[in-house]
């Protein structure tokens, strides 16, 4: 039997089958590995840099620059961060302060209130002891506010207000600026 | 690859290879021949992966040894493919399938019954066949060799190389019988 025992379609399909198959990837390295460790491949060159002294000056003072440029980036970078947490912190702060007056201020309305209430079946020393009490605790507010606005003529009547308050008591006390510190 | 390295022949690359043992000069022989190579030695192997791994990367040392004293008589890719198919041959005996009588003249193969509604393509057809008849028809058939290169290649007779070619052919008629039959019915 020859070739021309093939029909047309017979040697159509023969024809038609794939002439190449994608051998795996690894198979190239294996086969290079093998030659190199017989000796038939050279071993892969090493890489080689120029040596000479103008060559290790420039690439010295390419690193110091490198060095020193990525040094001062690494300085602003932190420094720039740095004041926007002050300032963040600054926000938060001046925030928090402002919501500790409200709450604190409500607390001395209501600590007086309730005074007031129970002034009728107190006694006369309790009471006056509150009263004072009160009164440092506004004189010391009205110093704070002061401080926080100088300009602002309210604050400073209210300062007035309470020192000359403060200087009559004194003086109805006995004629002595007494001064007691009463914390709170 | 550089465009000067993959417009080089053969001879030249295979040059660089022997006189300064060039990485890149036997990575581009490789590139080239390899994708044929693997898809002949799979076939005769009857599409056995792993063997034809071991027989391409043997195959090419084996090339690599002997560039030095190629005479450049052939092309190197028939070269190549000759080492292969001797390195096929041994796997085929290692793995005790190939009976004597398939080298060997005057007996015919006995086609296994194909499933019926199984379709058999050409392909599986050949991988099908006994390891002796498969190789004469793939070097023949699809590779294109002759018998007298055949009986070369594999040490058998031209009449040896003919009868198997006729054996494998009626085996694969009638693998692909059934599913011809069921296409044009």
């Amino acid at each position: 039997m020859h070739e021309e025992d093939l029909t047309p379609e017979e040697r159509q399909s023969l024809a038609d089958l794939t002439r190449e198959r994608r051998p795996p990837e690894d198979l190239e390295q294996r086969v290079v590995r093998a030659l190199r460790a017989e000796g038939l491949l050279a071993p892969p060159r090493p890489l080689r840099l120029p040596r000479s002294p103008a060559w290790i000056a420039t690439a010295a003072a390419a690193s110091i620059a490198l060095f020193v440029g990525g040094f001062a980036l690494g300085q602003w970078v932190a420094s720039r961060q740095a004041a926007e947490l002050l300032v963040a912190m600054h926000q938060r702060d001046a925030a928090q302060a402002s919501a500790l007056v409200q709450r604190t201020g409500s607390a001395y309305v209501s600590a007086l209130g309730a005074l007031a209430s129970v002034s009728g079946s107190a006694g006369p020393q309790e009471v006056a002891a509150g009263r004072e009490v009160a009164l440092n605790a506004l004189r010391a507010a009205a110093d704070q506010i002061v401080r926080l606005a100088p300009e602002d003529p309210l604050a400073v009547r209210i300062l007035q207000a309470v020192h000359g308050g403060a200087a009559r008591d004194s003086l109805d006390a006995g004629g002595e600026v007494a001064s007691r510190l009463v914390w709170f | 690859m550089p465009r000067a390295l993959r417009d080089a022949d053969d001879r030249t690359l295979a040059e660089a290879v022997v006189q300064h043992g060039s990485e890149r000069a036997f990575r581009e022989l490789y590139r080239r021949h390899t994708p044929a190579l693997y898809q002949f030695v799979l076939r005769v192997l009857g599409g056995a992966e792993a063997e034809t791994e071991d027989v391409v990367q043997e195959a090419w040392i084996r090339v690599a040894r002997k560039l030095s004293g190629f005479r450049w008589e052939s092309s190197l890719r028939t070269w190549l493919s000759a080492i292969a198919l001797n390195l096929a041959r041994e796997a085929l005996r290692r793995r005790g399938r190939v009976r004597t009588e398939e080298w060997t003249d005057g007996v015919a193969p006995v086609a296994p019954a194909p499933r019926d509604a199984e379709r058999i393509d050409l392909e599986q057809a050949i991988a099908r066949l006994p390891d002796g008849y498969r190789a004469v028809l793939v070097l023949h058939d699809i590779e294109g060799y002759t018998h007298e290169e055949i009986g070369r290649q594999l040490q058998i007779a031209v009449g040896t190389s003919k009868s198997q070619l006729f054996d494998a052919r009626r085996v694969v008629r009638a693998y692909l019988k059934p599913s011809r039959e069921m296409r044009h019915a």
